[in-house]
């Protein structure tokens, strides 16, 4: 990885095995079809000047994971293009040696995200996966779709970020849906995530994760914080009965502390995470078992209060596909804009 | 046949593995900074010069053999190193294979030939020099002087003279602007360069973590020589340098030259430097002047910087804007736990206290921490060294650690513990070269080794040594794990309510 791609594009990696990133290695060992490979397969591609030097083109943080129907896919984070003096060539040989690197894993697709329509501030996580660009301090990198397509890529999916400041978003729930109680929602400890993460995992609504199967996109590091969960239960039910209707999972803008104190890793520096004043929460994770604006309201409204306890001013919303008609309307309603689209493209090996 | 004037080997120690299908381990594969500099001067004297590796070149190719580099090359001297004790068996192994297949001129050079100068030449006929101390003056001399038989010249050099060993009696010591002059960085004289500063790393096998994802490249740079301090177990402090090379004070690169080969690293894609020279811990001045010229030329690099004690905050905070945060960290060796064992042994002392204190102004500096501690220590018994795994423990439960470990201190050749046994309280198995180059030989060939430190104390037996940098491991990884599960399971993490 080069070095100077933290200063040009400063990124936050929560993946498995962060503290051995300041040593320069990361593993997380992924079995598949009676092996074990290495999930993360960083590319840089440099090109070899006649004098020796080298001048570094591309970065890309790949990895491979395992699709919900078992097939192994490498994953390509956006590429980062450190030189553009010949854009053409260095991405012919760059998605050549995905491809390659690809095939010889006995990956059956390549995917690939791609950042646009960045209205700062994007909030951490700004990735599907545990690799994020702090896309308000890089300078934005346009990547043409149409070349993508022309390389065998197809658009699968859409995702929107929303954002809005805190106060907005609760006068316009008040306003909406005043303190009726459908719902009871309350804090999600830790040590519920889990179960109630696999209690929830066939919702029709939720966010949209890259796999289900794969432990890697269930366990993300951001889960690293306490009292970020939401978890919303029909009212008056009795407590033995009580199914869950949904929840949201939230993080703090990380991006915010690494402005301060650059550091790729700042899970390693826990303490400072604590004591830092966030401005901007983002939730990541979210489930509901109906389209039902009370829900969504009751839940948002929870975390919301978390997050102002906490002293945070304004909330994102990541993940949404573009086809959760409901989920978008209901977010707009409550004044939500899109500050950040990705773009998952895919190709079939 | 191509003409190589001067070709270095760098032998890497074999390991054979138990198992019969597994491959050998190549292990302390780093390559003594000066090589380059060394193959630098003669090619920039005109002469044909070529560094091998001979790890590296059996990790690309495992048919890879010495042998083979005689077809292609017409060689006039080859140059091994045996600078690290740990060389000793593949050293003279390499020496033998070029005398098998060559009429080279074999000379070693390094630490280790130098205590051993004498005892090598007479015990092994395949080589034909020694060069002792500082090498640059003395091997230019030797590779211009050879073709005329007028070694007699040559600095620094010990060197068989028919069935006679002379001992020539001028003597070439680097100064500051000898230093100055070389060229730390010239890498296209490397074969395989590209493989080597991805592959290789301080942790000191070729690969060691070959299931690991490899995100840095890897620099070593030379910042100055010599030390100011006589550590019991280190072959390379004060006294350990007057011996080896007459040296009585370090000496520094100059602050520009230093910034020149980091433009010449950040040129071949080395993303980590690695810096390992701090002979005067209470005058930091040179880093602080180093550090300000790195920011001042716009080097973006990362650092792995060796502290031989503890700093102020200053220095601290000079590192963490000087340098690119990716690979940056900081390395501190306190060894011990015990304050009256750390005084006994390191040359450098600070408390528990002072430790603990410039832990704190690590971890609000927010960078990254290396620990390395040791067991076998003079003094050290079972009782002291669970103070090793206490202040261990507490390092790794509290601040940003990546990586804490232990090891039994081996009997390095040259430092205080070999030269004064008694007074250290050290019982040594390892006092001449051949208890070394057997020890490594049988290593290589999959026999059972005598010893493996080369000393008991006075407190400790070897096993019991071994064994306690086992505990510290198994206690201290324990710890590590626990506080990132905790962590990891937001039962820490909690945001401040306003």
């Amino acid at each position: 990885m080069p070095s100077d791609l933290f200063v040009k594009a400063p990124f936050i990696y929560s993946g498995p095995d962060f503290i051995s990133f300041p040593l320069g290695m990361i593993s997380d060992l992924i079995n598949y079809r009676g092996k074990s490979i290495q999930r993360f397969c960083p590319l840089t591609i440099s090109r070899l000047l006649s004098n020796g030097a080298l001048v570094d083109q591309v970065f890309c943080f790949a990895f491979l994971y395992l699709k919900d129907n078992g097939n192994l896919t490498l994953f390509l984070t956006q590429p980062y293009w450190l030189d553009k003096s010949d854009l053409q060539e260095s991405s012919d040989f760059f998605f050549a040696k995905a491809e390659e690197l690809a095939r010889s894993a006995g990956s059956e697709s390549l995917e690939v995200e791609i950042h646009s329509q960045i209205v700062p501030p994007v909030s951490f996580p700004s990735s599907l996966s545990d690799f994020s660009y702090d896309l308000d301090s890089m300078k934005p990198q346009e990547v043409d779709s149409r070349s993508l397509e022309e390389r065998g890529f197809q658009e699968e999916k859409a995702l929107f970020c929303y954002d809005q400041t805190i106060d907005e978003v609760q006068d316009k729930i008040e306003e909406k849906h005043g303190s009726k109680g459908a719902f009871t929602t309350g804090d999600m400890t830790q040590n519920e995530f889990s179960t109630i993460d696999a209690q929830t995992c066939q919702f029709p609504l939720r966010e949209h994760c890259l796999s289900l199967k794969d432990p890697i996109m269930t366990q993300r590091m951001v889960n690293f914080f306490g009292d970020t969960g939401s978890v919303a239960h029909k009212s008056g039910t009795m407590f033995s009965r009580r199914s869950i209707e949904g929840f949201l999972h939230w993080s703090p803008n990380l991006f915010e502390a690494i402005r301060e104190n650059p550091s790729p890793f700042p899970f390693l520096f826990y303490d400072y995470l604590v004591s830092h004043r966030f401005k901007c929460g983002k939730v990541f994770r979210w489930r509901m078992r109906q389209e039902n604006p009370e829900l969504l309201s009751s839940l948002l409204s929870h975390s919301l209060h978390s997050m102002k306890q906490c002293g945070l001013e304004r909330c994102q919303i990541s993940s949404v596909d573009n086809r959760q008609t409901f989920v978008k309307s209901m977010l707009e309603s409550y004044g939500f804009h899109i500050v950040h689209v990705t773009r998952l493209l895919r190709k079939e090996l | 046949m191509k003409k190589v004037d001067c070709l270095f080997l760098h032998p890497t120690t074999h390991v054979k593995m138990s198992h019969p299908n597994t491959a050998d381990s190549l292990t302390y594969v780093i390559m003594p900074m000066g090589t380059l500099a060394l193959a630098d001067i003669l090619d920039k004297e005109g002469y044909e010069t070529k560094i091998v590796h001979t790890g590296i070149e059996r990790m690309c190719n495992r048919l890879f053999t010495i042998e083979s580099l005689f077809k292609d090359y017409e060689v006039s001297v080859v140059a091994i190193d045996l600078h690290w004790y740990v060389h000793s068996y593949d050293a003279i192994r390499i020496a033998d294979i070029v005398k098998q297949c060559s009429n080279a001129f074999v000379v070693l050079g390094g630490f280790t030939a130098t205590f051993f100068a004498q005892e090598i030449l007479l015990q092994f006929n395949n080589i034909d020099a020694i060069v002792s101390g500082d090498a640059e003056v003395p091997l230019l001399g030797l590779v211009k002087q050879l073709a005329k038989g007028q070694l007699e010249e040559v600095p620094n050099l010990t060197y068989r003279d028919g069935t006679a060993l002379k001992q020539n009696d001028r003597r070439y010591l680097a100064d500051e602007s000898d230093l100055d002059r070389l060229d730390f960085s010239n890498f296209h004289l490397l074969s395989n360069f590209s493989k080597y500063r991805t592959f290789v790393s301080q942790l000191g096998d070729l690969d060691p973590f070959a299931h690991k994802a490899k995100l840095k490249t890897q620099g070593w740079l030379c910042l100055g020589r010599g030390c100011s301090m006589n550590c019991s177990y280190c072959g390379g402090g004060e006294n350990s340098f007057r011996i080896l090379t007459g040296r009585n004070k370090p000496v520094y690169r100059s602050t520009q030259k230093v910034v020149e080969t980091l433009a010449r690293f950040e040129e071949a894609k080395i993303s980590c430097a690695y810096m390992d020279f701090d002979p005067f811990p209470s005058k930091r001045d040179y880093y602080q002047e180093l550090f300000a010229l790195i920011r001042e030329e716009r080097i973006d690099i990362s650092a792995e910087f060796l502290l031989w004690s503890i700093s102020d905050k200053g220095f601290l905070s000079d590192f963490k804007r000087t340098f690119n945060p990716l690979y940056s960290t900081i390395a501190l060796s306190p060894e011990s736990g015990s304050e009256s064992v750390r005084k006994l042994n390191k040359g450098f002392y600070y408390s528990n206290e002072e430790l603990f204190r410039w832990l704190d102004d690590v971890k609000s500096e927010i960078i990254p921490l290396q620990l390395y501690f040791s067991s076998g220590l003079s003094g050290e018994t079972k009782d002291s060294f669970e103070d090793t795994i206490k202040v261990g423990k507490r390092a790794v439960e509290r601040y940003p650690v990546v990586s804490a470990s232990c090891n039994p201190i081996e009997l390095e050749p040259a430092c205080p513990r070999f030269i004064y046994p008694k007074k250290y309280g050290i019982v040594p198995s390892f006092t001449r070269f051949t208890d070394y180059y057997d020890a490594f030989r049988k290593l290589a060939e999959g026999l059972p080794v005598t010893s493996r430190l080369g000393y008991r104390t006075d407190w400790l037996s070897e096993p019991e040594i071994i064994e306690l940098s086992q505990r510290f491991r198994e206690v201290v990884r324990l710890a590590e794990y626990e506080k990132w599960r905790k962590v990891s399971r937001g039962e820490v993490l909690r945001l401040k309510k306003t």
